[in-house]
């Protein structure tokens, strides 16, 4: 019997903000494929979706290599059928004093963080704009209106934001929705790693007083890509930080 | 959870958008006449605001402005709904860095159409946007799946607020 379900990739899947959206739109009905750099971190995950009864396969490519990208559409689509939801969460960080900022970091920053969102948009786009469907929802982050340590970053983050938009104007007829998400602090394993102090004085930069949780920012991914009448649009999860963020000052 | 209402009331261009955001939810959403007393509590924002002084003293937990998208420079016949998009946006910012209550507070930024204009812009999407579009984002932000999105704008209409700087 054929699966009926959507096909959704979510890129960066194998853990953390990925692997809470991967599993909320295995949840929501969509047969998701779970992206990931990590070929083993990719396969338990989908074996985790797969044994809590819901739809999801691994597949393994590097989002800043295009020719990886272009392959792993091909074999998705080989064997799944169409993919309707395309989820770019892979992402590194990268923090550093822009004295510190080589040409490496900035060219690595920006080829996972926004190349490889050119790489998997543009070739999901082709086959959605044909069938006059589809939605594609990229994660971007608070930190691209700006905060300490963050040029390449925010470089990277606010370039996403502008191709969301451009693309949700291009594409709009076709009534393919392209979207973004804005986290902004969440609670991860990295940020769990803080020093406490210097966590709470982070905290008090967000109204809410607390951390995200990473199925807050899948519950958000969710919300988008179900939606009908929402394109272009960049909806911040972050507590409010966004609104303002009451920086605790500091030199460069 | 606690109560749900509209407030003040459904405008012929939203007429059944409580029982589409009831449906959602799953719970009962009164059309009130008064703000106090819901814990939740929808904002339907006409004129020039009138509505956003009330709703902020009314103790809600949660709210969520529905305006118009003229603040955006959309409305070039009705200025008054600009000016009552801009003070619901600038009270839903103001309220979420202040703590306390309400707990959240956001905005659904809809095409004015919706709320009497008889604007005719249309974003770049096909499809037309409807009253349960509205409601899907009422419900997103009354629920707990938006329970870290707080002080923001979603804009349901299709795209055409990307043709404004205020909308990033």
């Amino acid at each position: 019997m054929t699966d009926t379900r959507p096909v959704a990739i979510v890129t960066g899947a194998g853990s953390g903000i990925g692997a809470a959206i991967a599993r909320r739109l295995a949840a929501d009905g969509h047969l998701v494929v779970v992206n990931d750099v990590d070929g083993s971190r990719a396969a338990a995950m989908a074996g985790e979706i797969a044994a809590a009864g819901s739809a999801a396969i691994p597949a393994v490519a590097d989002v800043s290599d295009s020719a990886a990208v272009d392959a792993m559409f091909d074999a998705v689509e080989a064997a799944v059928g169409p993919v309707e939801v395309l989820v770019n969460n892979a992402g590194v960080g990268g923090n550093a004093a822009i004295r510190n900022v080589t040409d490496e970091f900035w060219e690595r920053v920006l080829s996972v963080d926004l190349h490889g969102v050119l790489y998997c948009t543009r070739r999901a786009l082709g086959p959605m704009r044909e069938r006059r469907s589809g939605s594609v929802v990229t994660i971007s982050s608070r930190a691209w209106l700006g905060w300490w340590g963050q040029s390449a970053y925010a470089a990277a983050k606010a370039g996403v934001v502008g191709m969301t938009r451009a693309l949700a104007v291009e594409f709009g007829s076709r009534n393919v929705r392209v979207n973004a998400v804005a986290p902004g602090i969440i609670d991860t394993p990295l940020l769990r790693d803080r020093d406490p102090e210097l966590l709470d004085r982070l905290l008090m930069s967000v109204p809410l007083g607390r951390p995200g949780t990473a199925e807050e920012v899948a519950a958000a991914v969710a919300f988008l890509v179900r939606s009908r009448a929402i394109t272009g649009q960049l909806l911040y999860v972050c507590g409010g930080k966004s609104v303002y963020a009451y920086p605790d000052w500091k030199d460069a | 959870m606690g109560s749900i209402a509209i407030w003040p009331t459904e405008p012929v261009g939203l007429a059944g958008v409580a029982n589409a955001v009831a449906e959602r939810v799953g719970e009962p959403v009164q059309i009130a006449a008064d703000p106090a007393g819901a814990d939740r509590l929808v904002v339907i924002v006409t004129g020039s605001g009138d509505p956003v002084g009330p709703a902020i003293d009314s103790g809600a937990a949660t709210l969520v402005f529905v305006v118009g998208d003229g603040y955006l420079g959309t409305d070039v016949e009705d200025l008054s709904g600009a000016l009552g998009g801009a003070s619901a946006v600038a009270a839903a910012r103001s309220l979420a860095v202040r703590t306390g209550s309400p707990r959240r507070a956001n905005v659904v930024c809809i095409p004015e159409r919706f709320l009497g204009s008889t604007g005719v812009l249309r974003g770049p999407l096909a499809a037309e946007v409807e009253v349960g579009d509205i409601a899907d984002a009422v419900a997103f932000l009354l629920s707990d799946d938006a329970g870290y999105v707080h002080g923001q704008v979603l804009f349901v209409d299709g795209g055409r607020h990307l043709f404004s700087s205020m909308t990033a």
